[in-house]
């Protein structure tokens, strides 16, 4: 790989935690935002991401699932820094961000990078392919030519023939393929970090078969840590090391993708996995998982935010908000009915709820 | 074919598999050749630049040169195509001649109030908050003001000729300017490009000049080009009303004006510089209308 | 015999497709309400000059669910769009669409207006294209059924909020004196599908309509759909790309690729024996549960561009089971058992798709 050489312009960042460090750890990640104020004088505020912790191994995936409006996008932004968290601490393999001691915004916003939804939005109509991917090196200092160089090898390398497409415009290219272009963009900076934002969501089933192949082997070949943010439970599956559920705000299970997919505790995720087609026009579904949209979060309810919609719901999910509890080996999850001593009738049994 | 290769296969066989690639401009102007009334009005406007440029030596007699005697002849007469003035000036040449100051007075104080108010625009738009507030709130004070009625304030306090004219119509412009500069700033904005593009850290300036600049400056341009008839029309105004080019100086407003007491002696030769004036104005309307529908393209 | 005809012979109107698998055949069938035949549709302006559609055939009977499933491109939302003749500037249509009877592309355009609703009504994948934003829910549904039906505003009104409870929206009185945006994504998608309800409509064209929502909450509108479908025994064509929602909703498949309909049958058969390889590479290109880090089996490649088709079949140059004979010419679209048709020249052959690979 001539790109990953240690002669090419600029080189990923050195390994410095080890293998064993985190590449990620989000602590108490909170953002609100203000709206309105009007005219009788009290704002309201959008809890859109509260208190949200998680960390995430080198070279694994870690998935983010959940309704829209549940935090998963925003968590995106305030990961890659386009907007200020209120409050929280993300530590890039072991150093603080933006601390006094730790990584710069600068090294941080190389080594973190990110591809979004809407790959016509998130590709500039007026630059061609070469010049939109060659865009982040020339603003960190690269020579032009050497920028050039490098927005080729990428193109190349996320399967676009740069002979035939450096220098054509978003508009004459197809969705998966501006996709693509969205992917080489963000790997020119050589980052170590890559957040994919509904990065295949928008794309027909079958070229989205071929963005994740094309994703699986960039993880092999560059060492890249994912966080993968989707609303289809089968792709965050079929991707995944680990799995991470959101529900206005807030985490509510967090565990190996294989157990919680197989072993969901949460009522919310076992919703959310049923609420997926049956795949089988014999077995259809008869009955909807989850009944209604998520409530507003600019009032979400009071303790547990998701009793609103759930079956099990007691007093005491109204009265104390459950903490994100270690239940089984790598699955928190935070619910009263599965948490021991908890109050809930369900909880004394211990996995009542789980069946 | 075999199936591992799936990965590459879209780089060997895009879908869009045409090999003219053609740039924005290009499409536009394809767009613009196959629009008749765009064509139509593009003629006009370079016959009539053609004419201000060439005026010296196309001009059958000297604009300047009064003659009491062949007052207000109409048009066809013998020596004066289209007749002549009120004072026997040679009402052809001096049209020539007045188209000059006429389009310098349309596009000179549009160029500048694009220049200034794209500027205070872009950046208020792109900055947003105190910054945006305050630049904005200026430019709506200006606006505030029906935009003769400014213009003849001005003027009217800084004096009459050429000049006092030009910053006059510059700065009733430059409001209307920076504020489409700054919507269509703000959307660009917030498009997920210019995200991606402050997530690899580059400095704004840059964000600028390469994702905000070239999306937001074809917008600016359209809407400028539709204000080049109504300054050249204001500009008509002020010398109408005195404030702008002064006597003996050819100029479409003020010829309109000086000839509007022999509007019944002879009909004809007053209102031809009108019809001047509503030619340029509406060829200049049409054609920005043509651009703007030529740009409604993706990409 | 056209599937047209199989099916008007063995369907009654009120009859789900596994039911009438039993059911005896009755003595006279009725017509189908949409009869499809030759459908062509081609864009001519100065810009471009294409053909998307090359000729569709197909019927559906009253109480029906047709499932247009493929890439996008490839035709689907023109097809359906041309029921209604909603389509771009240059248009030509071409062939017959026969709706109830009357004869679609031969009506002035007032008629049209007059048969959109309580003939054909849309539901859209993004609601604000068919709510004004300035009007509250309430009144845009109220105008609508006065528009086609002489009653008053009460009337209208009281129908209105009948038609919200239908789709189940919470607190439908409230909801009536909501403004679109006032509603979340899932509410105002129901709103939608009570306006395109609120003329009775006997065929329902629902385009993509539940793309853009939640898992959740798209569950809850294919089960709405399925419901308010078998209640009202309207028929519906479907679009979707998704062969997941297709499961849930629909009797019939129609899977096209570059304006042709390259398989068609009934769902069941379409998911366990696809026989057309672009049904197949389709299917494999679903992540399912089961393959959690294997490598997938997406087809590869792009589609054609519509203006340089192959000359053959057009799905040859991304098809793993291509002959040489496919280069040459379009396979007809030729029927493989009762209801199933295929295009494809190995489908004769008798094999499934997957043992043909093998």
């Amino acid at each position: 790989m001539t790109i990953l050489s240690p002669q090419s312009d600029y080189d990923t960042a050195p390994d410095r935690g080890g293998p064993r460090q985190p590449m990620l750890i989000v602590q108490g990640l909170r953002k609100h935002f203000g709206i309105g104020g009007g005219f009788n004088g009290k704002a309201a505020v959008v809890r859109a991401v509260d208190g949200v912790s998680f960390d995430v191994p080198k070279n694994k995936t870690l998935g983010i699932v959940g309704e829209s409006g549940c935090g998963k996008s925003t968590t995106a932004k305030l990961l890659m820094q386009l907007i200020r968290a209120d409050e929280g601490e993300i530590i890039l393999d072991g150093d603080p961000v933006a601390m006094s001691r730790g990584v710069s915004l600068r090294d941080y916003r190389r080594s973190v990078q990110m591809v979004f939804q809407d790959s016509y939005a998130s590709l500039n109509p007026r630059l061609s392919l070469q010049d939109t991917v060659a865009f982040g090196p020339r603003a960190t200092g690269i020579p032009q030519a050497a920028a050039m160089r490098r927005a080729h090898d990428m193109l190349r390398r996320v399967g676009l023939a740069p002979e035939v497409f450096a220098s054509r415009l978003p508009h004459e290219l197809s969705g998966g393929q501006r996709q693509r272009v969205n992917i080489a963009r963000a790997l020119a900076m050589n980052p170590r970090v890559l957040i994919l934002d509904e990065a295949v969501s928008a794309l027909d089933k079958s070229v989205e078969a071929q963005v994740l192949n094309l994703l699986q082997d960039l993880k092999q070949e560059l060492g890249l840590t994912y966080l993968f943010i989707s609303h289809d439970l089968n792709v965050v599956r079929y991707i995944s090391d680990r799995v991470m559920v959101m529900y206005l705000g807030k985490v509510v299970e967090i565990g190996d993708v294989k157990d919680v997919f197989d072993h969901a505790l949460h009522p919310y995720t076992r919703g959310l996995l049923s609420s997926r087609p049956s795949m089988n026009p014999r077995q259809r579904r008869t009955e909807p998982p989850l009944s209604g949209d998520p409530p507003s979060p600019i009032d979400p309810p009071s303790g547990c935010r998701f009793r609103t919609r759930c079956s099990f719901a007691e007093t005491v999910c109204a009265e104390r908000e459950p903490p994100l509890a270690s239940l089984g080996l790598d699955q928190q999850v935070a619910c009263h009915a599965v948490t021991p001593g908890s109050g809930h009738t369900q909880a004394s049994a211990g996995e009542g709820a789980s069946q | 074919m075999s199936v591992s290769n799936a990965i590459d296969q879209p780089a060997v066989r895009p879908a869009a598999a045409r090999n003219i690639a053609r740039t924005f401009w290009q499409t536009l102007g394809r767009r613009l050749r196959r629009d008749p009334v765009s064509i139509l009005c593009f003629g006009f406007l370079v016959a009539i630049v053609l004419m201000a440029l060439f005026a010296p030596w196309i001009a059958p007699a000297d604009p300047y040169q009064v003659n009491m005697l062949q007052r207000l002849q109409p048009p066809g007469t013998e020596g004066f195509i289209l007749g002549t003035d009120e004072l026997g000036r040679d009402l052809l040449s001096r049209l020539m001649y007045g188209a000059r100051m006429s389009l310098f007075m349309g596009l000179a104080p549009v160029f500048i109030a694009t220049i200034i108010g794209g500027t205070l625009g872009v950046v208020a738009g792109y900055a947003g908050g105190w910054v945006n507030t305050a630049i904005m709130r200026v430019m709506d004070v200006f606006y505030a003001f029906p935009s003769v009625l400014l213009a003849v304030a001005i003027s009217g306090s800084l004096g009459g000729g050429v000049r006092n004219g030009l910053i006059a119509l510059s700065l009733v412009f430059t409001p209307s300017i920076a504020r489409v500069a700054e919507s269509v700033t703000v959307q660009v904005r917030t498009q997920d490009y210019v995200e991606a593009a402050r997530a690899t850290g580059a400095p704004a300036w840059r964000i600028l000049m390469t994702h905000v600049l070239r999306n937001v400056a074809g917008t600016i341009f359209v809407f400028s080009t539709s204000l080049v008839s109504v300054s050249i029309i204001i500009a008509s105004g002020l010398s109408f009303l005195g404030l702008g080019v002064s006597l003996p100086e050819a100029e479409w407003g003020m010829m309109l004006s000086s000839m509007r007491q022999s509007v019944y002696l002879a009909p004809l030769n007053s209102v031809l510089p009108g019809v001047m004036i509503f030619v340029t104005s509406v060829s200049l309307n049409l054609l920005s209308d043509g651009i703007r529908s030529a740009m409604n393209v993706k990409g | 015999m056209t599937l047209a005809a199989t099916l008007a012979a063995q369907e009654s109107a009120q009859e789900s497709a596994q039911e009438s698998e039993q059911a005896p055949a009755p003595a006279v069938a009725p017509p189908p309400l949409v009869q499809v035949e030759n459908l062509r549709v081609r864009i001519k302006t100065p810009d471009v000059d294409v053909t998307l559609l090359h000729g569709l055939n197909f019927s559906l009977n009253q109480g029906e669910v047709l499932c247009l499933v493929g890439e996008s491109g490839s035709g689907k939302s023109i097809t359906v769009r041309s029921l209604l003749r909603l389509l771009p500037p240059g248009a030509i249509v071409e062939g017959s669409i026969i709706v109830d009877g009357i004869d679609i592309l031969a009506l002035k355009p007032a008629q049209l207006r007059a048969v959109r609703g309580p003939l054909i009504a849309i539901a859209f994948q993004e609601p604000a294209t068919s709510f004004d934003p300035a009007f509250t829910i309430g009144y845009q549904i109220a105008e609508t059924v006065r528009a086609h039906e002489q009653v008053s505003w009460a009337d209208a009104t009281r129908r209105a909020q009948d038609l919200l409870e239908l789709v189940q929206v919470p607190s439908a009185k409230r909801r009536l004196d909501a403004y679109p945006h006032e509603l979340s994504g899932g509410l105002r998608q129901r709103a939608m599908i009570a306006l395109a309800l609120s003329c009775r409509p006997k065929l329902l064209i629902a385009d993509e309509p539940t793309t853009a929502l939640d898992a959740t909450v798209q569950i809850q509108v294919l089960l709405l759909l399925r419901e308010l479908q078998r209640e009202l025994g309207m028929a519906t064509v479907f679009v979707t790309h998704d062969v997941g929602v297709a499961c849930e909703i629909a009797d019939q498949v129609a899977v096209m690729y570059s304006g042709r309909f390259v398989e068609m049958g009934p769902i069941e058969r379409i998911i366990d024996a696809p026989r057309h390889p672009y049904t197949a590479g389709l299917l494999g290109s679903v992540v399912t549960p089961d393959v959690p880090g294997a490598r997938l089996e997406p087809i590869p490649g792009a589609p054609p561009d519509p203006t340089a088709l192959p000359p053959g079949c057009s799905f040859e140059p991304r098809c793993r089971v291509a002959r040489p004979a496919c280069a040459q010419a379009m396979p007809a679209f030729t029927q493989i058992a009762p209801l199933h048709q295929v295009r494809c020249v190995l489908a004769a052959s008798g094999a499934a798709m997957g043992d043909i690979e093998k």
